[in-house]
């Protein structure tokens, strides 16, 4: 039986409306880190967003924290700036407490975990990265979700188009579903470390592809790049529509 | 042995004879008090009824009108006297003579501490008599003084190591660590940025810090005023001095692992009364293999004799 | 039946009450403008389409013909302006045939409004309609609940501030064709690059009193994709084969079978 107007009346909507205040936004924009063998990056888009506006089309997002280390929070950016903020406090507290010693990448992302789970019911509402040199010189990513769960891994995408980009991530540089030729299936792609200059190739492949498919992506693409000789930085720039 | 070594051994060290040096020490410090000002009247008034007191309790220090005045800055315990001094803390330095000697020594294989136990009644089981305690596998300590002081700052030297694990997942710096304790050594008083007062007094005891981290094996020794120097090796508590100064004879920077046990456990020998064996006296190493290590009885045991044979024979020697 | 079922209503309520989510209308973020000129009006859109955060599509289209001559830029839920549209477009040619006449620019927006005056608003349509009718050039816009505007300049969508900021800029009357072609793509230009809900190319169209209507797909393509770094050319046989099952050919034989075939007749009997 078809109805041709519905019967407004019997909605009952009992719930009150309720208004809260959300002291949360979206700024948008994505990050990206790859470990090489004897380096790391960290990427990120400058456009910052609200909204369908752009509010920023150059906000870096990068940072270099100190002692080789980069890190980026991306999300929420009031919350990225105050995480970020908050370590480099952490960072000059650790060297006056430990005579100037070296904070290790490996401290440095047990640190973090802290710095995020401290605000467990009340989280930073941010995708946070971290990348540079294990203590064998090795690339280093760590990556950490609002809470502080955090992993190292050889490669992570975050924020906005993190969706977009991982999938490219697993099939480029961990060589997920990729199989030798003739083995039919049974052997994998044997795994390899890429060079810088591959690397950067699949940074700005992986840039701009999301720039084309996400509106929240765009504007530029600032690079990190950290190796032994210190940090490393490069600027690309990026479709603005 | 070398040829210089061989010497230094010959020196025989003076067992004290009663009165104890703590009492002598007591002795110096009113000595020194003596040089004060003279206080007003009213300071005078009051102090005399803290002379009758000790007139009554204390009879063996009446003897100076000047040392009772001296009690109107030892109410407070963080009250400044007029010529700049803190009787407490000074007087908590002088409980840790009182202590039974601790001996640190630093070796770049590692570092060894040795305690002498004063085992009081034959009747009392030397294993409860806990003064070498580990803070954190790579950090030890020894003590000499009011040993149950101790247990407050090896409780929060520990949840030190511990935190800082758990923030840094790494060990904590040796260094940082005795700060850490130093910074506890305060707490008699409110702290600068609105902290609690934790403690009436200050702690009658001092600490010898040994650990190794990624700057390699060292020893730190840790005073109740709060201040810690770095040491090769450091003896404390009654028999200090005399040990003292059989480390800096015997001391040298390419000393063994093995020579500093038995160096340790020498001059233990050389400043205790009774006849040294593991139930009265223990010895802890700290090294970078196996972390720090409380000696086990009959490791001890095997080292006071390999001792007490090369001792006899340098006497030999020496006749 | 014809017309929207509200069939559903109640049942999709009870369902968003339990949790779940109701499925979004894709809503286009969008740019469109609309200018008139000496001897005609031109409009102009984004070809944009957004699901969400994402690009839908690239180059979509938004500028759709009602008549010949009358055309409409559309923005708000594409599922409407396109429906709405079809349909306006269908009940024009009807009209004009009924009445044997060019259908009016004026016509058609009646046909706009009331059809979406009668949905309340529920049909996220929002159309800056324009063309030449016997009567001369016209520009109109339509909101989603029927109201209607006429003016020399129009920009809708989530890009018509920024459209609306360069139109109120560098508006003038009297412009010749080719000035308000300009102009609107200017406009639509400001939504591509400052509306996050706007992107990729121009599309124009040029109506021109007396003249069949242009339409200039991509009319701008400032927007070109830069070529990739690397080759994602993959070796043959990268990638596994999982299962595999052959199935034989079924042979289709035809047999033809032909019953109560006469034998050699008989003659005799």
């Amino acid at each position: 039986m078809t109805t041709i107007a519905s019967e407004y009346g019997n909605e009952n909507n009992s719930v009150p409306i309720e208004h809260r205040f959300n002291p949360y936004s979206d700024n948008g924009g994505t990050v990206l880190g790859i470990a090489g063998e004897d380096f790391a990056i960290l990427a990120g888009d400058t456009r910052i967003v609200s909204g369908y506006n752009i509010d920023s089309r150059y906000e870096p997002k990068v940072f270099d924290v100190g002692d080789n280390i980069v890190m980026t929070a991306n999300g929420f950016a009031a919350d990225g700036a105050a995480l970020i903020d908050r370590f480099k406090s952490a960072f000059k507290w650790y060297k006056f407490d430990n005579n100037n010693k070296k904070l290790t990448i490996q401290s440095a992302a047990r640190y973090i975990q802290h710095l995020l789970y401290g605000k467990r019911f009340f989280p930073f509402y941010v995708s946070t990265l971290i990348a540079g040199l294990d203590e064998e010189g090795k690339g280093a990513v760590y990556s950490y979700d609002p809470v502080g769960s955090y992993e190292r891994e050889q490669c992570r995408a975050g924020g906005a188009a993190a969706s977009l980009i991982m999938p490219f991530l697993d099939n480029q540089v961990n060589f997920k579903n990729q199989f030798e030729p003739g083995s039919d299936g049974r052997v994998k792609k044997p795994l390899r470390y890429l060079s810088l200059e591959e690397v950067l190739a699949l940074v700005r492949d992986a840039f701009t592809s999301a720039t084309e498919r996400h509106i929240q992506v765009g504007d530029g693409l600032e690079v990190l790049i950290v190796t032994k000789d210190g940090i490393k930085k490069v600027y690309y720039p990026l479709k603005r529509d | 042995m070398r040829e210089t070594d061989k010497h230094k051994n010959k020196i025989k060290i003076r067992k004290e004879s009663k009165p104890p040096p703590a009492f002598s020490s007591t002795i110096s410090s009113v000595q020194q008090f003596h040089t004060n000002p003279p206080r007003t009247i009213l300071h005078t008034f009051r102090a005399a009824t803290y002379y009758h007191y000790l007139h009554i309790y204390k009879p063996h220090i009446h003897t100076s009108i000047m040392f009772l005045t001296r009690s109107e800055y030892d109410r407070g315990v963080s009250t400044f006297s007029p010529e700049g001094r803190l009787f407490q803390v000074e007087y908590s330095l002088e409980a840790i003579k009182l202590g039974s000697t601790a001996i640190g020594i630093l070796t770049s294989e590692g570092v060894i501490l040795g305690v002498e136990k004063r085992v009081t009644s034959p009747l009392l089981e030397s294993s409860s008599i806990e003064k070498i305690v580990e803070i954190d596998s790579h950090i030890g300590c020894t003590m000499s003084g009011l040993t149950a002081d101790a247990r407050s700052m090896i409780d929060h030297a520990r949840v030190s190591c511990l935190t800082h694990n758990l923030y840094y997942d790494e060990s904590m710096q040796v260094e940082s660590l005795t700060q850490s304790v130093c910074d506890l050594a305060l707490r008699f008083g409110e702290g600068a940025s609105g902290e609690k007062r934790l403690m009436s007094r200050p702690f009658g005891v001092a600490l010898l810090i040994a650990g190794i981290d990624e700057k390699g094996p060292q020893l730190y020794h840790a005073e109740p005023s709060g201040t810690f120097y770095k040491y090769d090796a450091k003896a404390i508590g009654l028999g200090s001095e005399g040990a003292q100064t059989e480390l800096q004879n015997e001391y040298h920077k390419s000393l063994t692992l093995k020579e500093a046990e038995l160096l340790a456990l020498k001059i233990l020998k050389q400043v205790m009364e009774e006849k040294l064996d593991c139930k009265n006296a223990q010895l802890a190493s700290v090294t970078k293999e196996g972390g720090f290590k409380v000696y086990e009885d009959e490791r001890t045991d095997a080292l006071i004799k390999e001792l007490n044979e090369t001792t006899v024979d340098e006497t030999a020697e020496a006749l | 039946m014809a017309g929207l079922s509200f069939d559903n209503y109640q049942r999709n309520q009870y369902i968003c009450a339990k949790g779940h989510a109701q499925p979004k209308a894709t809503s286009t973020g969008t740019t469109i403008v609309g200018c008139k000129f000496n001897g005609g009006v031109v409009i102009a859109a984004d070809t944009r389409a957004t699901a969400g955060n994402i690009v839908a599509d690239k180059n979509c289209e938004k500028l759709h013909r009602l008549a010949p001559r009358i055309w409409c830029a559309g923005a708000g839920t594409a599922a409407d302006t396109e429906m709405v549209t079809q349909l306006i477009a269908l009940n024009l040619e009807l009209h004009g045939m009924w009445n044997d006449r060019q259908p009016r620019v004026i016509t058609a927006l009646t046909m706009l409004k009331q059809h979406l005056f009668k949905y309340q608003g529920h049909l996220g349509a929002y159309l800056i309609c324009a063309g030449v009718d016997p009567t001369g050039a016209h520009l109109m816009s339509v909101q989603a609940h029927g109201s209607t505007d006429i003016g020399e300049y129009q920009s809708l969508g989530s890009g018509s501030l920024a459209a609306m900021a360069v139109l109120e800029t560098k508006w003038k009357p009297n412009m010749t064709r080719d000035e308000a072609v300009l102009l609107c793509a200017e406009a639509i230009e400001s939504g591509i690059w400052n509306d996050l809900g706007s992107g990729s190319n121009v599309d124009v169209c040029v109506m021109e009193v007396g003249k069949d209507a242009e339409l200039l797909r991509n009319y701008l393509t400032p927007n070109v994709r830069a070529p990739k770094e690397r080759s994602y050319k993959f070796p043959r046989g990268t990638t596994a084969i999982l299962r595999e099952s052959i199935r034989e050919i079924v042979d289709v034989e035809e047999t033809v079978i032909e019953f109560n075939k006469p034998e050699a007749m008989e003659v005799d009997a």
